[in-house]
């Protein structure tokens, strides 16, 4: 469970949390922590949420499995432009001299949605 | 504006008020509340300010934070710094910023609701398909199943219609709320900046006004070294709250609730503030 803070006293409630529950927190950077995604976890969270609203973010993450949510050329496309000879090659170039996607067009498509599970 | 305490009858004027003797049962904290409260009419006087947040009250045991105290005092007596005009601006640019609360909860649930439903309709569906089937491979009849399935899948193809706007309807908020975040995290940046440059003021202030300090704690019955910063004062707190008062300027009074003082005239005097003795 990730939780983003949006303001100081909710950056600041992180630091707090983080010392007096440190078991339900499992990492802290700065203005960002990551829940155990426990009961607890979502307890705390939807407190800070309701006490400070839309200063508080709060994102449940997945691994993320490129086989699954990456279509193969693109897959490709990021490994075979790190095995590349000459590093001096700008990746538009490499591109398309190798049928493999060009930036904007990967731009221009979404993974998934965000109101996708 | 006169200073006027009111309690139970007995009424106390003036920039020096002795509350010791007055068995009015009141305690420095009703005093504070009282000064903060323009509607309590039991202590008439100026609003608080900042000086009040570290000297208001200065009784036995109490604990001050030295640096602040003493920026605060430079402060009251319109003290400026290099700083100034920056931090005014970013309080200015920062109260600007327009926040606007998106309120997702309702889509949310309406979002789980629905996609709860049409998983159930799947999994219905495919329940009286197979019924279908099975009666179908039987030679039974399958017309009521037939049927049920149409209703079903009719209500199905509704329950997903519904689940596309929800999503929809999902997604426009979400977009919505990130530019609210966006502003969110603006307005944490200048607020980082603004303390930032508080910070700054406050050492400044400190740098150039302990030696009032210093100065003013002469003048204070009490032991007290108060060395060539805050860090380095050695005393209690007591004495240097009283110094803090002697410096500053302030026209709510004092709550004063020691037992180093025959009366609140020489209290009065002493700190060149208005005070209210109580018992300490």
């Amino acid at each position: 469970m990730l939780v983003i803070a949006h303001s100081r006293p909710v950056r600041q409630a992180l630091r707090n949390i983080e010392d007096i529950h440190p078991d339900a927190v499992r990492r802290r950077y700065g203005r960002v922590a990551l829940f155990e995604p426990t009961e607890f976890g979502a307890f705390l969270a939807l407190r800070l949420r309701a006490e400070h609203d839309g200063d508080v973010q709060v994102c449940r993450t997945v691994p993320f499995n490129e086989f699954r949510d990456v279509p193969e050329s693109v897959r490709r496309a990021a490994s075979e432009y790190t095995d590349r000879e000459d590093p001096h090659t700008p990746y538009r170039t490499f591109a398309s001299n190798r049928d493999l996607p060009d930036p904007e067009s990967m731009q221009d498509r979404d993974l998934w949605t965000s109101s996708s599970t | 504006m006169d200073i006027v305490l009111n309690v139970a009858g007995t009424v106390r004027r003036g920039r020096a008020i002795d509350a010791r003797s007055l068995d009015l049962g009141l305690d420095p904290q009703d005093i504070v509340e009282s000064l903060r409260d323009t509607e309590d009419d039991r202590l008439r006087s100026p609003d608080p300010g900042p000086v009040h947040d570290h000297v208001g009250v200065i009784q036995e045991g109490m604990s001050i934070s030295l640096h602040a105290a003493v920026a605060a005092a430079a402060r009251s007596v319109d003290a400026e710094t290099p700083y100034d005009a920056e931090i005014e601006r970013l309080t200015e640019e920062r109260a600007a910023i327009e926040i606007e609360s998106v309120s997702m909860a309702e889509a949310r649930s309406e979002l789980a609701d629905v996609t709860e439903d049409v998983q159930r309709l799947r999994e219905e569906v495919a329940r009286i398909g197979g019924a279908v089937e099975t009666r179908r491979s039987m030679d039974a009849d399958p017309t009521t199943a037939e049927a049920r399935l149409e209703e079903v899948a009719a209500e199905l193809a509704e329950a997903e219609t519904r689940r596309i706007a929800a999503e929809q309807r999902y997604e426009r908020l979400q977009q919505r709320a990130a530019v609210q975040r966006d502003r969110r995290d603006r307005r944490m940046e200048l607020g980082d900046r603004l303390e930032n440059r508080r910070r700054a003021a406050r050492s400044y202030l400190v740098e150039h006004h302990y030696p009032s300090f210093r100065q003013a704690i002469e003048a204070i019955p009490g032991r007290a070294r108060p060395g060539d910063r805050p860090s380095a004062f050695d005393g209690d707190a007591v004495t240097a709250a009283l110094a803090i008062a002697r410096m500053a300027e302030v026209e709510a009074p004092l709550v004063i609730a020691v037992d180093r003082f025959s009366g609140a005239e020489q209290v009065a005097d002493l700190l060149e503030s208005p005070v209210m003795l109580l018992d300490g």
